[in-house]
C-alpha cells in the first residue's frame, strides 16, 4: 500500500474529529441531551458531553504533537466504538435521538454511526502505519486543514446571512 | 522552528475563526426560527380554494377576459393590510403583464384614491386589469377574505391560490407565459 494512503486517512479522520470536537465544545448541551435521550443519567450525560469533545480534540493534538501513535490509535478506536454503541442503542430503542455529532446537528443517530466503526478502526490502523513526519510538516498540515474547515464554516455563515438579509428586505425594505 | 510557530499561530487563529463563524451561523439559524415562529418568513403558502377551485373566473366575480386566459394571476389586495400597501406602492403606475389586481374596498371612491396614490390610472392599460370589489363580494365568492392572496388561473380555470408574504413574492408570481387572447375592449377598439 502506498505510504500516502494511511497519511491521507489520518488527515481526513483528524479533520472530522477537529470539526466535531469544536462544534461540541461550542454547544455542549446538544450532546448531553442526546446522551440523556439514550437513557444516560443526567450527571453522566453532563460529564460525557465534556469528555467526548475533549477526547476528539486530544486525538488530533496527539497526532500533530507526534506522541506514540498507539495513543491516538487507541482514542480513534474508543471513539469509534462509543459512536457505534450510541447508534446501535438508538436503533435498538427505536427512539429518534438527535445525533449531536457536530453540535446542533439535526441528523438522527442510527446506522451511519454503526457503519462508521470500520472507518474509525481503519484510522486507528493508519495512524500506526503512516510514515513519520517532522513537527513542521504535521503542524503545516493541521493548519491547512483547520483553515479549510474555517473557510467551509465561513461560507455557510455568509450563505445563511444572505438568506436572513433577503428575508428582512422582503418585509422591511432596504 | 519559526515556521512551526507560524503554523501553530495560524492553526490557533483559524480555530478561533471557526468558532466565531459557527456562532454567527447559529445566530442566523436562531433568527430564522424566531421568524418562522412569528410567521414572518418570506415563504408563500398554499390556500384552499374550496368550492371556487376549477371554476370559471367570471363566476367568482372576476373579469370575463380571464375566462379565456391561458395563464394569469389575480392578486387580492386590501388597504387595511400592510403587505398589500407595500405591493401596491411598489407598482408605481404599472401592473405586471399577466397580473390582475382585485382591490377590496368599501366603495369605489376609496379604491380609486388608493390606486391614485400608486399612480395607477383606471383608464390606462394597467388600470384596465384592476377590479374593484367589496369585502362581502369576496367573502361570498371565495368564502374567505384573506389578503394579499394570489389566485392562479390556467386555461380559464382557477387552479390554485397562495398567500403573498412580501413584495418579492408578489413579483415572483408574475406568470412567464401570458394569455394572448384579446379582450372584448381591445377587439372593439380594433374594429
Amino acid at each position: 500500500m502506498p505510504a500516502w494512503v494511511p497519511t491521507f486517512l489520518v488527515v481526513i479522520a483528524c479533520a472530522v474529529l477537529m470539526w466535531a470536537g469544536l462544534e461540541k465544545i461550542r454547544s455542549p448541551s446538544s450532546l448531553a441531551a442526546s446522551i440523556q435521550a439514550l437513557g444516560g443519567p443526567p450527571r453522566f450525560a453532563t460529564i460525557a458531553a465534556v469528555i467526548v469533545p475533549v477526547a476528539e480534540l486530544a486525538t488530533v493534538i496527539f497526532v500533530v504533537a507526534g506522541v506514540s501513535p498507539y495513543l491516538p490509535a487507541a482514542l480513534f478506536a474508543v471513539l469509534g466504538v462509543a459512536f457505534a454503541t450510541a447508534g446501535a442503542r438508538a436503533m435498538q430503542s427505536r427512539a429518534e435521538v438527535a445525533c449531536a455529532c457536530f453540535g446542533t446537528s439535526e441528523r438522527r443517530l442510527g446506522w451511519p454511526q454503526l457503519a462508521g466503526l470500520p472507518l474509525w478502526l481503519l484510522a486507528a490502523w493508519s495512524v500506526i502505519h503512516m510514515p513519520a513526519f517532522g513537527l513542521r510538516e504535521r503542524l503545516g498540515c493541521a493548519a491547512a486543514a483547520i483553515v479549510l474547515l474555517t473557510a467551509g464554516r465561513a461560507f455557510s455563515a455568509v450563505r445563511l446571512g444572505a438568506a436572513a438579509r433577503s428575508d428582512r428586505r422582503a418585509f422591511a425594505g432596504d | 522552528m519559526t515556521t512551526s510557530i507560524l503554523f501553530a499561530v495560524i492553526a490557533v487563529l483559524a480555530i478561533g475563526e471557526f468558532l466565531l463563524f459557527g456562532a454567527l451561523a447559529e445566530a442566523y439559524r436562531d433568527i430564522r426560527q424566531i421568524r418562522e415562529h412569528a410567521n414572518v418568513v418570506d415563504k408563500s403558502t398554499p390556500v384552499d380554494l374550496g368550492q371556487a377551485y376549477n371554476q370559471v373566473p367570471s363566476r367568482v366575480g372576476l373579469h370575463p377576459d380571464l375566462d379565456s386566459a391561458a395563464r394569469a394571476v389575480v392578486v387580492y389586495v386590501d388597504k387595511r393590510c400592510g403587505t398589500c400597501r407595500m405591493i401596491v406602492s411598489s407598482l408605481n403606475g404599472g401592473v405586471p403583464r399577466g397580473v390582475w389586481l382585485v382591490v377590496i374596498a368599501e366603495n369605489t371612491q376609496a379604491a380609486h384614491e388608493w390606486l391614485a396614490e400608486a399612480a395607477i390610472n383606471p383608464d390606462s392599460e394597467p388600470g384596465r386589469r384592476v377590479i374593484i370589489t367589496t369585502p362581502d363580494e369576496v367573502e361570498r365568492h371565495l368564502g374567505q377574505g384573506l389578503t394579499p392572496l394570489a389566485i392562479e388561473i390556467e386555461n380559464g380555470r382557477l387552479v390554485g391560490a397562495r398567500t403573498i408574504p412580501s413584495v418579492r413574492q408578489f413579483y415572483s408570481m408574475v406568470p412567464t407565459l401570458i394569455s394572448l387572447s384579446v379582450s372584448a375592449e381591445q377587439e372593439a377598439s380594433r374594429s
